[in-house]
């Protein structure tokens, strides 16, 4: 099956989680927050690469 | 899957770099990665991914305005995924230019760029001879991806088999891979030394090797030590995938159903669903 179906939850973000981008090591320079990524995707002329994730993402691992 | 796949490709990181904006969020309001902002956006485009029980999400492909001009599977393989990225550049070539200052990098990085945009033609052409060593490696790297194992080999044994003694290795063992010869491949990735740049990479294809001459045990040791070393390295994600799809006595049996009970991988996750990895797949020797 492809298609993994997930719960999500729909409690407010609690802001003392730290955003899990700080453990990347893709190499791939994320461009965060999402309006931050819109305004450079609009100054440089690119297309966004969005990946929505909804596995859900955790202070020990980024998803 | 993203992760313990395509993002293990440079071409595919370096294109996402230079050629696109990107970013990634968690559709969870509670995750520290949520943003409201990009839920919004994201569910103008795909209003499926707006419910409280959604499909996994691909990769999107949008302009700054709104337009969906394509996306890729989270399962993509790395062919599919580049495929993909070059695909859509190539389809709205307004979005695939240079970057400003682009053109006055070394030549180096400007034929990365190419053989990135599967242009391995203007790569090879700005890498004209007299060429550094590094350059040489490059020209390698383009020759072994492109099936052309032969010139490959010539080229890295070309190289000071000291000053590259790291990158002859991984290079000669992923030769090897692509040959079907893993015996060779074991020995040439066992040279790595643990400092070097590609010591990650290094040890999971030196656990493929192994996983390939039987020596199942010996492999996921081999990945689990990776993971334990490495933690968020694109290849520790990738032996977690190898490590849940097999056990000490070989391949392990396909999962039917996708759940969230049950053990999690070594890296916490709950599964690895959508395709097999590849490289348990043994190439025709």
């Amino acid at each position: 099956m492809l298609m993994a179906t997930l719960a999500l939850l729909s409690l407010p973000q609690d802001p003392a989680l730290e955003h899990p981008v700080h453990l990347d090591r893709t190499g791939i320079e994320w461009a965060l927050p999402f309006e931050t990524a819109r305004k450079r995707a609009r100054e440089e002329g690119r297309l966004l690469a969005i990946k929505p994730v909804a596995f859900g993402t955790t202070v020990t691992g980024c998803w | 899957m993203l992760r313990s796949g395509p993002f293990t490709d440079e071409r595919i990181v370096g294109l996402l770099n230079e050629r696109f904006i990107p970013v990634y969020f968690d559709l969870s309001p509670k995750s520290p990665a949520g943003d409201a902002d990009a839920k919004e956006f994201v569910t103008k485009l795909k209003p499926e991914l707006g419910g409280s029980r959604v499909p996994t999400p691909p990769i999107l492909f949008a302009t700054a305005d709104g337009a969906l001009l394509g996306e890729a599977s989270n399962y993509a393989s790395e062919r599919e995924m580049l495929a993909a990225l070059r695909d859509v550049l190539r389809q709205n070539s307004k979005y695939a230019g240079p970057s400003d200052g682009e053109e006055r990098r070394p030549r180096l990085a400007r034929a990365r760029t190419h053989h990135y945009l599967g242009k391995d033609k203007g790569a090879i052409a700005l890498l004209s001879e007299p060429r550094t060593a590094h350059e040489n490696l490059f020209m390698a790297q383009i020759a072994r991806r492109a099936g052309d194992l032969d010139n490959a080999e010539k080229i890295l044994g070309e190289l000071d088999s000291n000053a590259f003694a790291d990158d002859i290795a991984v290079e000669f063992g992923l030769i090897a891979f692509a040959r079907g010869d893993v015996k060779t491949m074991r020995v040439r990735l066992a040279a790595h030394s643990e400092e070097g740049a590609r010591a990650p990479e290094a040890r999971y294809f030196l656990g493929v090797s192994l996983f390939h001459l039987g020596q199942h045990a010996e492999a996921r040791l081999a990945w689990k030590e990776l993971i334990g070393k490495y933690g968020e390295h694109p290849f520790s994600y990738r032996a977690d995938w190898a490590y849940t799809q097999t056990t000490d006595n070989g391949p392990a049996a396909e999962p039917t159903s996708f759940t969230t009970q049950g053990p999690k991988s070594l890296l916490g996750r709950h599964g690895y669903m959508g395709r097999k990895n590849p490289d348990l797949t043994r190439r025709p020797g």
